[in-house]
């Protein structure tokens, strides 16, 4: 593989394997119908390159360069999110089973040392090269252990816990995530950097910081902020800027779900009614207007998240006018109607789609 | 980010957080503590073992309760709650008036909270006298107390300092933080004839933290030498003798550091197992 072409990423070397794999089955297809037809040198040059470079790829990134492989690899990627809950879950477990038995000091010894230990595990497979799945479970068990660090200190020393622990969970997840490449971490610290910047918005409106739900608005502000840290250029992480949108606009369309139903949790200076409605409004434009810019950015992702919320949005609203001031089978075959229309408008933003793969 | 560069900063993150937190309990356990209390079994109960976790805990019972109060206590007025940071310029009756504390958020304060102090040994004083009257056979057994234990919230401010000043009793009043909140209410008229009751407006102090304090695995071997008991101990004189229920199993003494962040100290027993209380 010439140095030009060399990935620097896994995301870029699978990209590349695709490529190669997609090439391969295109030329065949265009041998078969005589559109082309290389010497047997050539052909034999073409796949000794190819099998070089898918095999340069697979070590060097541990990528899928079969449909077959990416079939198993989905199903290892099953298995490896179970595997990290339930190894991270019995991290915590041995902990609360032993400690009760150990001196203080070697409380705080075992809760320092464990998730440096795990760190070490991580680093150690990350470098040893194709032990994905096997990284991934271990870096979900490396941020259990150290949310056990702050959780089990906090307990040991009955510690007035404060919103920087959120943050210093979010630092950590996005240093595994940023340094090995992986998403599952990402997403652990987007969730913990949204529940930070929810605190800091309970706090601005004048609350205890832990009373983050006592309104959805605070959800709101961290949503746009996660949102609208997608449009960081990130070149080497080039499919990470997905999950910041699926994190912040999930979050953000659950808050206006909420709010639409709860307008008396709001902190407008608004009756409950009145900020319900408000909300209502919102929640429609702001599904649809997601939807467009989806589309024009050439987001897919976004697209389904933003459809489904607006598909949400419309039917809790059917449900809450409709249901009970009309018959039954009058409420069902205008749901049914509904649902058709949808389809009709959900076959042209496929059409549209089809234009973004 | 490299893989290395990615280690160093992990371990980074878990030595800088860690170590910041180890260096707030030194300092929270060094130099005076802001209050040191001596705890029976009464306002201090051990928590029930449980088969997945060998640590043991202790909860704080005050006024009778754990963690939710069901009752506001009488000085959380409409002056109190000002001077904890609520906005109560809204007449009750106003139009907006639910609206406008319905939308405070709940804020956190410092609760004083005093051991043996004047509420609880007046409402000693009357359950004295109903046991009195019971044995003398001019009362009924009367219904079992609400409140076990004679500490109880004293008094609240958003500044530790001042409400110090305000108690200074150092081995009778311990600070811990708290949430507050405001509430609107507009009692339901129930009965026909009835006229509808005005609103009111009130307070709420809970969620004290910490709610519960880890027992020091040292102290183990000494709650294991209790006696077993099904119930709780339940009403108790000035003299600390028994007026339903049974005697505390132990007294604990809890320093309350420099940020109001509490540990046990010692356990002493007041009765070891097989003795009869």
């Amino acid at each position: 593989m010439g140095a030009s072409s060399a990935p620097r990423n896994r995301s870029e070397a699978q990209r590349r394997a695709d490529r190669v794999r997609a090439f391969r089955e295109e030329l065949a297809a265009a041998r078969a119908d005589g559109a082309l037809d290389l010497s047997p040198d050539q052909d034999a040059a073409l796949a000794g390159y190819h099998e070089r470079v898918l095999g340069e790829l697979s070590r060097a990134f541990d990528v899928d360069v079969s449909e077959q492989q990416k079939k198993v690899s989905l199903g290892m990627q099953v298995a490896a999110l179970v595997g990290g809950f339930a190894l991270a879950a019995s991290v915590i477990l041995l902990f609360f089973r032993v400690w009760g038995l150990i001196p203080t000091a070697a409380q705080v010894a075992l809760l320092v040392a464990a998730p440096v230990a795990m760190l070490g595990a991580t680093d150690w497979s990350a470098r040893r090269g194709g032990l994905r799945f096997s990284t991934m479970v271990l870096a979900a068990v490396t941020f259990a252990a150290f949310v056990l660090t702050l959780q089990g200190l906090g307990q040991v020393f009955a510690i007035t816990p404060t919103a920087a622990l959120f943050l210093a969970l979010a630092l950590f997840a996005l240093v595994l995530a940023y340094g090995y490449e992986l998403e599952l971490p990402l997403v652990a610290g987007l969730a913990c950097l949204s529940i930070w910047l929810a605190t800091l918005a309970a706090r601005w409106g004048g609350g205890w910081w832990m009373d983050v739900t006592g309104s959805f608005e605070n959800f709101l502000f961290s949503g746009a902020v996660v949102f609208a840290l997608s449009f960081l250029r990130q070149p080497r992480f080039p499919e990470f800027p997905v999950a910041f949108r699926l994190v912040g606009l999930g979050q953000a369309f659950l808050a206006l779900l909420v709010l639409s139903y709860a307008g008396e949790t709001s902190r407008l200076p608004l009756d409950g009614d009145s900020a319900e409605g408000l909300y209502q409004v919102v929640s429609l434009l702001a599904a649809a207007a997601m939807i467009a810019l989806a589309i024009a950015r050439r987001w897919p992702e976004t697209v389904y998240l933003s459809s489904g919320a607006l598909i949400v949005y419309l039917v809790a609203k059917y449900f809450d006018w409709w249901w009970d001031v009309m018959p039954r089978w009058l409420f069902f075959l205008l749901l049914g109607l509904f649902a058709l229309a949808l389809l009709a408008l959900f076959r042209r933003l496929r059409a549209r789609l089809a234009g973004l793969r | 980010m490299t893989r290395r560069a990615a280690f160093w900063a992990g371990l980074a993150v878990i030595l800088a957080v860690s170590g910041g937190t180890l260096l707030g309990v030194l300092w929270n356990r060094t130099g005076t503590p802001d209050a040191v209390l001596e705890l029976e079994e009464r306002e201090l109960i051990l928590l029930p073992a449980e088969r997945e976790n060998s640590g043991r805990a202790m909860a704080f019972v005050i006024e009778g309760e754990r963690q939710w109060f069901s009752a506001s206590p009488p000085w959380l007025d409409r002056a109190k709650l000002a001077a904890l940071g609520f906005d109560t310029s809204v007449d009750a009756e106003a139009d907006d008036a639910e609206q406008h504390y319905r939308a405070q958020p709940r804020r956190q304060v410092f609760v004083a909270l005093e051991l043996g102090g004047d509420a609880f040994r007046k409402y000693l004083a009357e359950w004295e006298e109903r046991l009195r009257k019971e044995a003398a056979g001019t009362e009924g057994t009367p219904p079992t107390p609400e409140r076990l234990a004679e500490i109880e919230r004293e008094d609240a401010d958003r500044d530790r300092e001042a409400l110090r000043a305000r108690h200074p009793d150092r081995s009778k009043v311990a600070i811990l933080r708290a949430v507050a909140r405001i509430r609107w209410d507009r009692p339901e008229v129930t009965g026909i004839g009835k006229l509808p009751q005005s609103a009111r407006i009130d307070g709420w102090i809970g969620e004290l933290h910490p709610a519960t304090l880890t027992v020091p695995p040292r102290l183990h071997a000494m709650l294991e030498a209790l006696p077993l008991e099904e119930s709780g101990p339940v009403l108790f004189n000035a003299e600390r003798v028994a007026l339903l229920g049974r005697p505390s199993r132990y007294r604990v003494r809890v320093a309350f550091g420099r940020s109001l962040e509490p540990w046990i100290e010692s356990i002493e027993p007041l009765r070891n197992r097989g003795q009869q209380p």
